[in-house]
């Protein structure tokens, strides 16, 4: 009950503000107006395009990246000459901000889904790969000697001992790259797209329909929530064995 | 009157009942120890002498004061040491001092009970350059500082290794004798019990067993440790703790 | 040395393989930052985005700082507030943006809210996780003492948090500068962001790419500014 007492006051407020003399509904609608583009939205079915077309976007870009950057975290973590020749580069590479790519990736790839998987992709690949990396590296020397000993294999040892030792730091990665993915994803939605969420929150913004804006921006805020909230419980389970020490 | 005085103390967390019916009378500049296993409600009774916990029924009184909460004249040393990892040796003793002493003092006083633990030179160290038994002469300092009439140890050496543990049991006895404040020390180590105190407070879970008198003057030196009373002191304690 | 070799290896293919239309190559850059430096175009919207990164960063900090200690250390308050914050948190600024126009009007006035909101939650969050944190042993030290409760927050909540909070200024700079220019990008007409996409727009790519690695250098070098400041004022934690 708690947990609504400050959502609810906020509402409220917003209402007595937006039905006051300040209020204007093309700059703050009031919670009726919201409600209403927000039922049309749902029903009209122009929401779950857009949710959709976002979805796709930002899975793809995520699965990508994180079945490319953690195997080679992995082995780029776990050898130090590749280590040495590689990073100097990848340095510089990671330090592009995503960001700054969202108009190259139109000349690249045009305007389509392409040039926003890419840019999710890029977005996640970097702190994956050096998160991972960082989990490798603070594997338990022990453990390893204690793999040594037990003639764990190769492919066994990243699959057995690096990975999982490694998890944690790689669960950090994916949360932080969910974060700027998700930045990148609303930009580039809105400079160049026909669907998306951010197309979707731009385009209401210049049709001048606040109520639907606003409904926009909620339902990402609490889609976002949702995500995070399952991303937290994915972590416990997966990191489920340390609370018992 | 007595320094301490619990009369029939009793404490409960939710369902679990750590200590029942427990008195304890400590007279002034006495040194008691109270020894007993892990988990026997030693360091809650403490830690409600302290203040820091309140007793769910009973009394609890200092010099006939009754106790409702932490207080200048009770300071605690604790296991792990609780020093401030951003402030250096002297920084961490003058902060309980900050506010009570002329400022003009703070520091000089500060610096006076850091070598009186054998700390001089060590002043403008911070707590992860030190050893475990450099930090704990630090939090006795910190401790002493504040001139408490009751100076509340908790386990404090157990975290450092064997030879340490004894110097700094010789150098605590010395400073007690110096300034003779009433000092109440938990502990799981029976041989602490005995080289320290003047009485020995054995605990069952949930209160106290028996009380065991030291028989032997101060100062004690090493060959108390192994001489016979100790001996059969230790065999009638390790016997209590059975 | 060996390990530049890979990386000059990678650049000298770049130079003669590739339609320098399309991917930077070392000589455009050069040619691309050479002219922008003559031109002196360029240091009026370096100046915008740095000044709008940067309000936006303080006025971060401060509201981050002060709701994540407070939200840290009273749990009652974390309760009420924190499924609320969780849903705000979730919405990326520059989905804000259009409504930052829409009140504020375009330019600074709307980006420098925009880049706040996004800055505050990292610092907000490892603020809170500072106070909540706080080891309870110091509290009792404090309290023995007897401490009162200013100098309690002055001399153990906030030195405790402060490694904390700089792990989140660290994020939020991240964040503060990916939003600017992301606004910049999405609805500017001046700063970094806002050039990048012109030069793309007006086929101008060797000062699309030297504008870009510019936006780079402004990261690293405001990241770099924070961990100064950091190891500063967290020396007493590395061997002197």
């Amino acid at each position: 009950m708690k947990r609504l007492l400050l959502p609810i006051g906020l509402a409220i407020l917003w209402e007595i503000l937006a039905r006051s003399p300040l209020g204007d509904p093309l700059y703050s609608p009031s919670l009726l107006q919201i409600g209403t583009a927000l039922v049309a939205l749902v029903t009209s079915g122009e929401l779950v395009t857009h949710l959709g077309a976002s979805a796709v976007r930002l899975l793809g870009g995520f699965t990508i990246a994180l079945v490319t950057a953690v195997p080679i975290g992995l082995v780029l973590g776990s050898s130090s000459p590749m280590k040495r020749h590689l990073m100097p580069m990848l340095d510089l590479m990671r330090s592009f901000p995503s960001i700054t790519l969202v108009p190259i990736a139109i000349v690249w790839f045009g305007i389509g889904d392409l040039a926003k998987g890419f840019l999710v992709a890029y977005a996640c690949f970097w702190p994956m790969l050096l998160n991972t990396m960082t989990g490798v590296e603070e594997t338990s020397p022990v453990l390893l000697r204690a793999a040594r000993v037990m003639e764990v294999g190769d492919l066994a040892l990243f699959r057995k001992i690096l990975l999982p030792s490694a998890l944690p730091s790689i669960l950090t990665g994916v949360r932080i790259s969910l974060a700027v993915s998700v930045i990148v994803l609303i930009v580039s939605e809105m400079v160049a797209a026909t669907s998306g969420i951010g197309f979707l929150i731009l385009d209401a913004e210049r049709n001048y329909l606040t109520g639907k804006m606003f409904a926009g921006v909620l339902i990402m805020g609490v889609i976002g929530a949702s995500l995070n909230a399952l991303a937290q419980w994915t972590e416990r389970y997966l990191l489920d064995y340390r609370a018992a020490a | 009157m007595a320094a301490i005085e619990l009369r029939a103390v009793s404490k409960r967390f939710g369902d679990v009942i750590a200590l029942t019916d427990t008195s304890l009378s400590v007279a002034d500049g006495e040194f008691v120890s109270i020894l007993g296993p892990s988990g026997c409600g030693k360091s809650t009774l403490l830690f409600i002498v302290a203040g820091l916990e309140q007793a769910s029924g009973g009394e609890v009184s200092c010099d006939g004061v009754p106790v409702t909460g932490p207080g200048r004249e009770r300071n605690v040393v604790f296991q792990e040491y609780a020093l401030f990892p951003w402030r250096d040796v002297v920084g961490n003793v003058t902060i309980g001092l900050e506010g009570h002493v002329a400022a003009g003092e703070v520091e000089q006083r500060a610096r006076h009970f850091v070598s009186m633990v054998g700390l001089a030179g060590f002043e403008h160290h911070y707590p992860h350059q030190l050893s475990g038994g450099m930090k704990q002469r630090t939090a006795l300092a910190r401790a002493l500082a504040m001139e408490p009439k009751v100076l509340l140890m908790d386990e404090p050496f157990a975290a450092v290794d064997a030879q340490t543990r004894e110097s700094l049991q010789e150098e605590l006895l010395r400073i007690w004798s110096a300034n003779r404040m009433t000092v109440l020390f938990v502990t799981h180590s029976i041989e602490e019990a005995i080289y320290l105190s003047e009485r020995v407070v054995v605990m069952k879970p949930g209160g106290v067993k028996k009380t065991v008198s030291v028989e032997e003057t101060y100062p004690r030196g090493y060959a108390f440790r192994t001489s016979e009373v100790a001996s059969s002191l230790r065999i009638e304690l390790h016997e209590l703790l059975r | 040395m060996t390990r530049f070799a890979l990386p000059v290896a990678l650049l000298i293919l770049l130079e003669i393989s590739v339609d320098a239309r399309f991917i930077p190559t070392p000589s455009v850059v050069a040619t691309g930052a050479y002219e922008l430096i003559r031109s002196g175009e360029l240091w009026r919207h370096l100046a915008l985005t740095l000044s709008r990164t940067l309000a936006g960063f303080a006025i971060a900090s401060l509201v981050g700082i002060a709701a994540g200690l407070s939200l840290g250390y009273y749990r009652a308050a974390r309760l009420y507030c924190m499924p609320t914050i969780e849903v705000f948190r979730a919405i990326p600024g520059v989905a804000l943006l259009p409504l930052a126009v829409l009140w504020f009007g375009l330019g600074s006035s709307s980006q420098i809210p925009v880049i706040a909101f996004a800055a505050t939650f990292p610092v907000l969050l490892n603020a809170m996780r500072g106070a909540e944190e706080l080891p309870s042993i110091l509290v009792r030290a404090g309290q023995v003492m007897e401490l009162d409760s200013m100098s309690l927050f002055r001399h153990v909540l906030v030195p405790a948090s402060v490694p904390f909070i700089f792990t989140g200024l660290r994020l939020s700079i991240v964040y503060a500068l990916t939003s600017g220019v992301g606004a910049e990008i999405i609805a500017g007409t001046d700063g970094l962001g806002f050039l990048i996409l012109d030069y793309q727009r007006t086929l101008v790519p060797e000062k699309m790419f030297a504008t870009m690695i510019l936006v780079a250098i402004l990261g690293l070098g405001l990241s770099t500014v924070l961990r100064a400041a950091e190891g500063r004022l967290l020396s007493y934690r590395h061997p002197s």
